[in-house]
């Protein structure tokens, strides 16, 4: 094969060069003397010949890296700032691509993690993602499709009596541990021996940053005992901080399922009010669909056994879980929204990068012009300079990889994940790092490169180009970073249409629409009306900010409105302090009646009154008030449109419900009085929930997105800004005659000023102009994010544009200065 | 370098090949055949003769190894393969029909 004796050529080369002079030497010793001439130039023969090899390339290749590094130490300060530059460019694209490899792409550090799957509930338009307790059971005991099967279930406990501050808990199953191959960085982890709650007692494993921020990773905190929901649980021992468990979250301890029913004291063994979630590892080697379809038959027994709790045809289904989570399609806009973020900081960057390796062209014409009259042609200064882009944007990317590992932490940390999940320099992120080099360097690289290799004089419209380009991304960066202010800003100055400060929510805990919660929540509602210091008390089906949300379809047949729907109690609007707007409120106990939102009137009979007309064609259900928008279920959702029931006994629709309590002094002090009068020793602890930290909670995220987004736009306006200057700066040095006599010939200096201003005119116009579209653009993909906030708001626009002039203004002063403070004499001299 | 373009390339790689059909030879005396055979009318820049035998030796067509000349003096022999004399047939036949054809051309026209 050629291409095995062209390496093995390349291997041997020093041998065959030497062969090949070697011979070629002996030849012309052979000739006679008068006919050696006829032999022609040897070194030039010796180099065709071994360029025959096809390995020319390779030694160009060589010798232009480095001839590059060589250059590029001569001048360290532009190396500097170009790698600068890159690397925060490339750094702010990596760190998000290592958030996506954390979530998405790599699989959790769980033994056989690729195997693992959730498995679901479905039948024909029905879903849910968690199964009863008693189903897991009687598919783990029955089946033997699964290597193993884990189980889970996340709950929120009471830590030592005290009672604003929730420790997350997880319940898993006693395999869970040992098969999903988990360390212990202190004492013991529970395993089988944990299964049987007759013969073990309650124990705990602490989460590893529970343990450092609790305990200060106090190795004596094995074997001590802590006080979860008012029962005793033993410390066994800490968690290994690598272990991340399946669908990672920040859990601060960790219990064993058997133990489940007599800390949150629920029926022992849990019926089918409780839910968990359940996964399955198939063996190597065996496929999710054979083990699902061996399911079928279970489920179908399990139907027969419980017709209420099975639905009519269900199935079992299965979505991949040994990664931390999915995409789907749902989440596109968002993937595309952070994607077009960093790619407009990249863009800045490389732009940036742009213009210094143009501004660099003009001060090497010199160096260009020697190696173009020693016949270096076109193509190889293209070459040469292209591979010092290269050169520039590996180590940039080298340095960006770095930067990604801390910026990737703090992105994970915006999203809740815990310490387990960390970045790492892997296969997937070195590659997108060299690919994202390769990229820069050749997209912002190669004009410039083209640029010197044609020798052309000037580069300014290249220049203002890249400039322009800076301008216009930063533009939509802040115009991001603008309206993710406003958006904010608004969820408290306007508020989400109800008052939620001095109101705690209390909700019975156990499952969704058991009975028992509907009629613990009823007896709640008594008791605490005869308590001091509550002002009003209602009883609702969906507790504000609960993270639950239900809708129901409000439009007419052919157009379809997603309304949030409520049941509610008549005093539910004044706790609330929603405003009755239009008609009446409903009384207790009325049928076939319901209030409806303003937004809700106002888009479903645009122009008329909705007092009095039917909610729904097909129903006698009439509307007979109008209260004010209120998003208690959906604070995001700038459109959300709502719809009240009366609260009846039992709504089937709807979740149990709790009970919301407008208090007169502050919730951290009336929620140890509410729990002194509500709590009964045999049940479980109530969930009290203040709504203004729930409202807190709810815009935690966009917070933490806030920070992100502005970090991006301030990193973006500064290399905007050096751009803008040193496009000017550059101006102002090439025509320094030009400046000077007008100096002299004594131009006022308002028009030194303008010659030297006009230059960024055109690049900064236009640059906002495609910047606000851009902006426009993005903004349509944030748009659950903005609160309600008009996309075109146009405070966010005007502010955009008002701090790139400001940051435009600054950054030209520097060369205007100059230009102004010129000395002539000097300046004319020096030519 | 006027004269090294009168001589295609290709036809230097076909005449060597043809020449190292009768037997191996050492590049000398590949360069003296070609001249010699054609009467002094193909005489080319010799030294072009080697990038020719590099690229031959690349592609496999012909094989060396290292002997004394005539003359006592240590030089490389080049010996044709298997695929060499293939590519030899091919290239004859090429030049056949090139050379027919051109002849037609200069008869009739």
């Amino acid at each position: 094969m050629e291409i095995f004796r062209r390496i093995w050529f390349l291997l041997n080369r020093r041998n065959r060069e030497r062969e090949l002079a070697e011979e070629m030497e002996a030849h012309r010793e052979l000739m006679s003397p008068e006919d050696r001439a006829a032999f022609g130039n040897v070194l030039a023969l010796r180099e065709e010949s071994s360029d025959s090899w096809g390995w020319g390339w390779l030694d160009d290749l060589w010798r232009d890296l480095a001839y590059g590094v060589r250059i590029l130490r001569r001048s360290p300060g532009f190396t500097l700032a170009a790698v600068a530059t890159l690397a925060l460019g490339i750094g702010v694209s990596l760190s998000a691509f290592q958030l996506l490899n954390t979530l998405v792409l790599r699989p959790l550090p769980l033994r056989g993690a690729e195997r693992i799957y959730q498995l679901d509930r479905r039948a024909p338009g029905l879903a849910s993602d968690s199964i009863a307790y008693p189903a897991m059971v009687f598919f783990r005991d029955n089946s033997q499709a699964f290597e193993a099967v884990f189980a889970q279930a996340d709950s929120e406990l009471e830590f030592e009596g005290e009672a604003m501050r929730g420790l997350q808990a997880r319940f898993v199953s006693a395999n869970y541990f040992a098969q999903l191959g988990a360390g212990a960085a202190a004492g013991r982890l529970f395993g089988p021996r944990e299964a049987d709650v007759r013969t073990s007692e309650p124990v705990a494993v602490l989460a590893h940053a529970f343990w450092q921020s609790q305990y200060g990773s106090d190795p004596e905190i094995v074997g001590k005992t802590i006080r979860l929901h008012q029962r005793p649980v033993v410390v066994a021992g800490v968690l290994a901080k690598e272990f991340s468990g399946l669908q990672p979250a920040s859990t601060d301890v960790w219990i064993p399922l058997a133990h489940y029913p007599r800390i949150v004291r629920s029926a022992d063994p849990p019926g089918f009010e409780t839910n968990i979630q359940m996964f399955g590892r198939v063996a190597a080697g065996g496929t999710i669909d054979t083990a699902i379809e061996s399911l079928k038959p279970l489920t179908a027994e399990l139907r027969t056994r419980y017709p209420d709790h099975i639905w009519e045809r269900e199935r079992v289904g299965a979505t991949p879980a040994g990664y931390a989570s999915q995409l789907t399609r749902r989440d596109v806009p968002m993937v595309a929204f952070f994607g077009s973020l960093v790619l407009l900081v990249l863009a800045v960057a490389g732009s940036n990068f742009g213009s210094l390796l143009l501004a660099r062209a003009m001060a090497r014409e010199r160096e260009f012009g020697i190696r173009a009259s020693l016949g270096a042609g076109r193509a190889r200064v293209f070459r040469q300079l292209l591979t010092e882009s290269l050169l520039l944007c590996a180590a940039g990317a080298g340095l960006g990889l770095l930067l990604s590992l801390a910026g990737g932490r703090l992105l994970l940390w915006s999203v809740d994940m815990p310490q387990s999940m960390d970045t790492v320099i892997d296969w997937r992120t070195g590659g997108v790092a060299l690919g994202l080099a390769v990229l820069v360097a050749l997209i912002f690289g190669s004009a410039p490169a083209m640029h010197a290799a044609l020798r052309r004089k000037s580069s300014e419209r290249a220049r203002m180009a890249m400039v322009g380009a800076q301008v216009a991304a930063t533009c939509a960066l802040l115009i991001v970073a603008g309206l993710h202010t406003r958006s904010l800003q608004r969820v408290f100055s306007e508020g989400p249409g109800f008052d939620y400060r001095n109101v705690v929510a209390v909700v019975p805990p156990g499952g969704f629409q058991s009975d028992e919660v509907a009629k613990r929540a009823e007896e709640l509602k008594r008791k605490a009306a005869g308590i001091p210091g509550i002002e009003a008390a209602a009883l609702c089906g969906v507790t504000p900010l609960s993270f639950s949300a239900w809708s129901e379809s409000a439009g007419e047949p052919g157009r379809r409105i997603d309304a949030y729907v409520n049941a509610v109690e008549p005093s539910y609007f004044g706790t609330m302090r929603i405003p009755i707007l239009q008609g009446r409120m409903f009384t207790a106990g009325e049928r076939d009646v319901v209030m409806v939102s303003e937004s809700l009137a106002r888009k479903r009979w645009p122009g008329e009154s909705a007092i009095g007309k039917r909610y729904k064609a097909d129903s006698d259900v009439v509307v007979v008030g109008v209260v004010g928008n209120a998003r208690t279920q959906a604070l995001r959702d700038g459109e959300a449109v709502e719809v009240y029931y009366p609260h009846r006994e039992r709504d089937t629709r709807l979740p149990a419900g709790g009970v919301v309590i407008r208090t007169a002094i502050p919730p951290a002090r009336m929620i140890p009085i509410l729990r002194a009068a509500l709590e009964d020793p045999t049940s479980a602890p109530l969930r009290y929930t203040p709504l203004e930290s729930a409202l807190e909670e709810t815009t935690e995220g966009s917070r933490k997105g806030l920070i992100g987004v502005s970090i991006a736009g301030a990193l973006a306006l500064l290399l905007a800004a050096t751009g803008i200057g040193g496009l000017l700066a550059f101006t102002v040095l090439r025509r320094t005659r030009e400046i000077a006599v007008r100096v002299a010939l004594g131009a006022p200096r308002v028009s030194v000023a303008s010659l030297v201003l006009r230059q960024m005119t055109r690049p900064v116009c236009l640059g906002l102009a495609c910047g606000l579209a851009f902006g426009a653009g993005l903004a349509g993909l944030m748009r659950s994010q903005l609160y309600g906030l008009e996309r075109f708001d146009p405070a966010s626009y005007a502010g955009a544009v008002a701090v790139l002039l400001a940051a435009s203004a600054l950054a030209a002063a520097i060369p205007v200065r100059r230009a102004l403070t010129l000395d002539p004499n000097a300046a004319l001299k020096y030519e | 370098m006027a004269k090294k373009n009168e001589f295609p390339a290709g036809a230097l790689v076909m005449l060597a090949l043809r020449v190292l059909q009768g037997g191996s030879l050492h590049g000398y005396a590949i360069a003296q055949r070609i001249r010699i055979i054609s009467s002094d009318v193909l005489r080319v820049e010799e030294g072009s003769l080697y990038p020719a035998l590099q690229k031959m030796l690349l592609k496999g067509w012909v094989s060396s190894s290292w002997g004394e000349s005539e003359t006592g003096r240590k030089v490389r022999f080049y010996k044709l393969t298997a695929a060499g004399k293939k590519q030899l047939q091919e290239e004859l036949k090429r030049h056949e029909l090139v050379s027919k054809a051109i002849d037609s051309v200069l008869n009739t026209a």
